[in-house]
């Protein structure tokens, strides 16, 4: 039977992330860590990089604020 | 939804957070420098004066903070969450409080030494009209709240006593609310030119609608008490010592 993955309970948040760190060091990418928060040091312990949806919010956001204001100066006068 | 408490998802859900909170920020400052400036762009003696953006970012702040030490002490102790909402955090609000405060109270303090300093008649006579006019009683409740209560909260013992905290948060609000009124009001009633002067009293109209607004805040607020987590689990686990992953390392 082949094996299709594995999973592995850990007590507190410093085993989980030493535990990453090796993981991600014996080379596997396709793995994840489950904790009810967010732990700190795990996105390194894990190799991952920088979201990139904080930029999506940040432009969506930014760029809502300038319709906004275009349209309550502007926007009456189209 | 697909939560699955997997650190990828996590890394999204902090970074996205971290960047809404860092537009918040900015925007809290700019919005109330905004709404300032509406009243001191105008000619109205007691309104045309420079202080009024950091004046008034200060000044929501500190009715801000007053706010939500009323909400939480009531909230603590009607649902039994004072091992969350601990006093150690009611202290630390009021401080704020009282940092707030007193730059409202140092605002209050020079916008007299510049109406004075100016040798503005209108702008010296709308702060006379203010502290010993007809709504006299309206400025020195404010005072009052505003600059006498929050100095209280110099001493710890007055911090930690929940009932005082919860007594004088509704004081800053009434002093925040006669605040408006004092700058609203007292400098419309009689400004420029004696002959336009009138005293305002409210319609039956005006007092309705102002009881509608606490009846659409607090729907919205026990609404959000009845469905929605009133306080987030995963973030008070964060900010526990034992979720530190180098907790107990040398």
């Amino acid at each position: 039977m082949k094996t299709y993955g594995i999973i592995a309970k850990f007590d507190d948040p410093s085993a989980l992330l030493h535990a990453a760190e090796e993981v991600r060091d014996a080379g596997f990418k396709n793995f994840d860590c489950h904790s009810p928060f967010p732990v700190h040091g795990l996105d390194d312990a894990m190799g991952l990089k920088r979201s990139r949806l904080g930029y999506v919010i940040g432009s969506v956001r930014i760029n809502r604020c300038f319709i906004w204001i275009w349209a309550s100066n502007m926007g009456s006068f189209i | 939804m697909g939560w699955r408490g997997g650190n990828r998802q996590w890394q999204h859900y902090e970074l996205a957070y971290l960047v809404l909170a860092g537009i918040s920020t900015p925007l809290v400052l700019s919005v109330h420098s905004v709404v300032s400036s509406d009243f001191a762009t105008s000619v109205i003696p007691g309104w045309h004066t420079t202080i009024f953006p950091p004046y008034f970012v200060a000044g929501a702040i500190y009715s801000g903070f007053g706010m939500v030490m009323t909400l939480a002490v009531a909230a603590r102790s009607l649902y039994n969450l004072k091992h969350i909402i601990t006093v150690n955090h009611l202290d630390k609000m009021a401080q704020i409080m009282l940092l707030t405060g007193s730059i409202v109270g140092y605002s209050y303090a020079m916008e007299f030494f510049f109406a004075w300093y100016s040798g503005n008649q209108y702008e010296k006579y709308a702060f006379i009209n203010r502290a010993l006019g007809p709504y006299w009683w309206a400025y020195w409740t404010m005072i009052f709240c505003n600059v006498v209560v929050p100095q209280f909260y110099w001493f710890k013992r007055f911090r930690t006593h929940v009932p005082f905290l919860f007594i004088t948060s509704i004081l800053v609000n009434i002093g925040m609310w006669f605040e408006r009124f004092v700058i609203v009001v007292i400098s419309l009633h009689r400004d420029y030119m004696p002959s336009a002067w009138a005293m305002y009293s409210p319609t039956i109209w005006d007092i309705a609608i102002y009881l509608g607004t606490f009846g659409i805040f607090f729907t919205g607020f026990l609404l959000f008490l009845r469905f929605l987590p009133m306080a987030s689990i995963a973030e008070v686990k964060l900010v526990l010592p034992e979720s530190n992953p180098h907790h107990g390392e040398h």
